[in-house]
């Protein structure tokens, strides 16, 4: 399995895709409020990550995740959890 | 639980919203082997239940509610997710005597903390006993509660350790509430829409009546069950008419839109409504094989409604799809709000959308529609195109009225005013009294704007400051609410409305008063609020910082969206359109 480091680094490559204007992701930045993009975006973006990380993310663990950083520990016990 | 899909036909007679009661129709739709099936975002089948389990169901959560020792009338939120759960205890209360209100789950991406206080308020407004959710939210539902001496709050896991009481159940009667609808408030000042079962099941009637349906209907929907259209079309029009229908998780259709069209090609079912924003994700996430793949061909009513409908998108979602066998006519355009119960009027059957242009010029200076021809290219400039919605449902009228009250003639522009069975009886609790919203000899100002020509409804635009972004409803308090939160701004500094963007979709605007000159400040201000208005709404929103004393008051020195709005749209040229025509 991937460290965290380095689903993290993909992860943030991903959305650095999708980001609007300036912003610069890192692990701290707020999905919701600093990608620049809406909700119904959000999800197409979010449909991404689980192709490009080949899982499938339960939707109720959404409201609990802020940050970049949140949404790759979410990843990490899936993929944990498939060992 | 059964992994193989409730059928489309069965034995029973078809009976059609002939009922008294939400609790008798599902009586009599237990007798049958219809019912409702649940879809993951991934296609799977996880659960399936039946109307005969759904009443058995509901009686068993019917008398452990007895045991919780509540009042007639009481309301039970129920956090409403696509799961079973939501019909057992929906029907429960039904059973009961008890008032559902159906409520929200979390919807927004690390919108964890705002939820709580949105359900709070839902909770208090509702003055509920007893809130039931998915235990994932077990936390957001706790913290929610503290302090509002609720009688129960938890999973339906943790409420079936009540033991039963049994005693003998007296369902709802027709005059008695159905359940309490929060779908029309804003997030900060909620009014919960009564409705009571005469008016549902009248609702349900005319619809049913309309749709013309038959054995051989099966539904699928992916809306929201808190939501008018997902709750009173979707779920309750299937248990009245013992019609099964197919659900898919709201998130999960928002994440895989082409799920939706997937399930109406393998239940080949006939029936699904949707707002146009539904039918625009759908087409713009569709690929070339799944065209080849699908066959839409047994799908005879495409509703859509919710929010102001543009055929252009629609045409184009049934163009990529004509090679699936999608036709057309299926659409079926329809205008109504929560205070209606759910449906005002609905577009004839089998004959698509039916749309005019009119002449802006005229709309905008006379109030009047002068149809106009519009096509080719000798397409005028100021012109503008309205979808048709129909005629009002039988035993209800419709009446077009100025701002002084009076009834406009057809093809006039005005307030869209609604009297018959369905509506409401008022707003819940601290929003009771609004003579001003529906009179004393039961007028109900929809607070939309329309004309009527050949007694069919047109609907041109909004009076109500209500902002629709993606079919959700957006309140302009709720957008002032949160510039406000922040140190530069003072209350009364925002007013927030919306125009049309140029993608015709309407775009959130807040013009708001700042002191401060400093331009990095100044950009800073902006960053913030914009951050708040995505991390709480989920929208864009343009944020425009003007000089004090630029937002415009009444005489009585209230802020006016209207006129704010006109200023904005005059002050940076923004193209005039349908949105914008009338007071």
């Amino acid at each position: 399995m991937q460290s965290f480091e380095e689903n993290l680094a993909k992860l943030c490559v991903l959305l650095q895709e999708h980001a609007k204007g300036d912003v610069v992701v890192n692990s701290d930045t707020r999905l919701s409020s600093e990608l620049g993009i809406d909700s119904a975006r959000l999800m197409e973006v979010l449909l991404e990550v689980e192709d490009a990380f080949d899982v499938s993310i339960p939707l109720n663990v959404l409201p609990n995740v802020y940050t970049v950083s949140d949404l790759c520990s979410e990843l990490q016990k899936i993929l944990g959890a498939r060992r | 639980m059964s992994v193989i899909p409730t059928p489309t036909e069965h034995h029973l007679v078809r009976r059609y919203a002939d009922f008294t009661t939400l609790a008798e129709a599902l009586d009599y739709a237990a007798l049958g082997h219809t019912g409702c099936n649940f879809y993951a975002g991934t296609g799977e089948l996880f659960a399936v239940l039946p109307y005969s389990e759904l009443r058995d169901d509901a009686l068993a959560i019917a008398y452990r509610l007895h045991s919780l020792g509540l009042k007639r009338g009481d309301r039970v939120a129920l956090v409403a997710e696509t799961h079973p759960n939501f019909q057992r205890f929906f029907f429960g209360c039904q059973y009961a005597g008890l008032v559902p209100v159906p409520v929200p789950p979390p919807l927004q991406l690390g919108g964890g903390s705002e939820y709580i206080n949105h359900l709070r308020r839902l909770l208090t407004d509702s003055q509920a006993r007893v809130c039931v959710g998915p235990s994932e939210y077990g936390a957001f539902l706790a913290e929610a509660s503290e302090g509002l001496h609720l009688q129960f709050i938890g999973s339906a896991k943790s409420f079936s350790k009540f033991a039963a009481n049994p005693v003998k159940l007296d369902p709802l009667e027709a005059n008695e509430l159905a359940h309490l609808q929060y779908t029309s408030g804003s997030t900060r000042f909620p009014r919960g829409v009564m409705i009571t079962q005469r008016a549902v099941m009248s609702n349900l009637s005319c619809t049913i009546d309309h749709l013309q349906m038959t054995p051989e209907d099966r539904a699928v929907s992916w809306l929201p069950y808190y939501h008018d259209m997902g709750l009173v079309g979707l779920v309750l029009a299937p248990i009245v008419s013992q019609m099964s229908v197919d659900y898919l998780g709201t998130r999960e259709f928002a994440m895989r839109p082409r799920q939706w069209l997937v399930r109406m090609s393998e239940s080949k079912a006939t029936i699904s409504f949707g707002p146009p924003f539904g039918y625009e994700l759908c087409a713009r996430r569709l690929r070339r094989e799944d065209v080849e793949m699908l066959d839409l061909s047994a799908w005879r009513v495409a509703g859509v409604g919710a929010e102001t409908i543009r055929s252009e998108p629609l045409l184009s979602f049934a163009e990529e799809l004509a090679l699936s066998g999608f036709d057309k006519r299926a659409f079926l355009p329809c205008y109504g709000l929560a205070e209606s119960s759910l449906a005002v009027s609905f577009a004839p059957l089998n004959q698509g959308l039916r749309s005019e242009w009119v002449d802006g010029k005229h709309l905008s200076e006379t109030q009047r529609a002068v149809p106009i021809a519009n096509e080719g290219p000798l397409k005028l400039s100021r012109s503008n195109q309205f979808v048709n919605c129909g005629q009002p449902l039988p035993g209800h009228q419709v009446a077009i009225r100025d701002e002084s009250g009076l009834e406009l003639p057809e093809r006039y522009c005005g307030s869209v005013y609604v009297r018959g069975p369905s509506v409401m009886s008022g707003y819940f609790g601290d929003g009771g009294n609004h003579p001003d919203v529906l009179s004393e000899d039961g007028w109900l100002d929809t607070g939309d704007i329309g004309y009527c020509a050949g007694g069919d409804i047109i609907i041109t635009g909004r009076k109500k400051d209500l902002i629709i972004i993606n079919g959700r409803n957006i309140w302009p308090q709720d957008l002032e609410y949160l510039a406000e939160q922040e140190p530069e701004v003072r209350p009364g500094d925002a007013s927030a409305f919306s125009v049309p963007g140029p993608d015709g979709h309407e775009k959130a605007v807040i013009v708001i008063q700042c002191r401060e000159a400093n331009v990095e400040k100044r950009r800073n201000l902006v960053e913030r609020i914009d951050r708040a208005i995505r991390a709480d709404l989920g929208i864009d929103c343009i944020i425009d910082l003007v000089p004090l004393h630029t937002l415009i008051r009444t005489s009585s020195g209230k802020l006016s969206r209207f006129r704010t709005r006109e200023d904005f749209i005059d002050r940076n040229d923004w193209d005039q359109s349908p949105m914008l025509a009338v007071s």
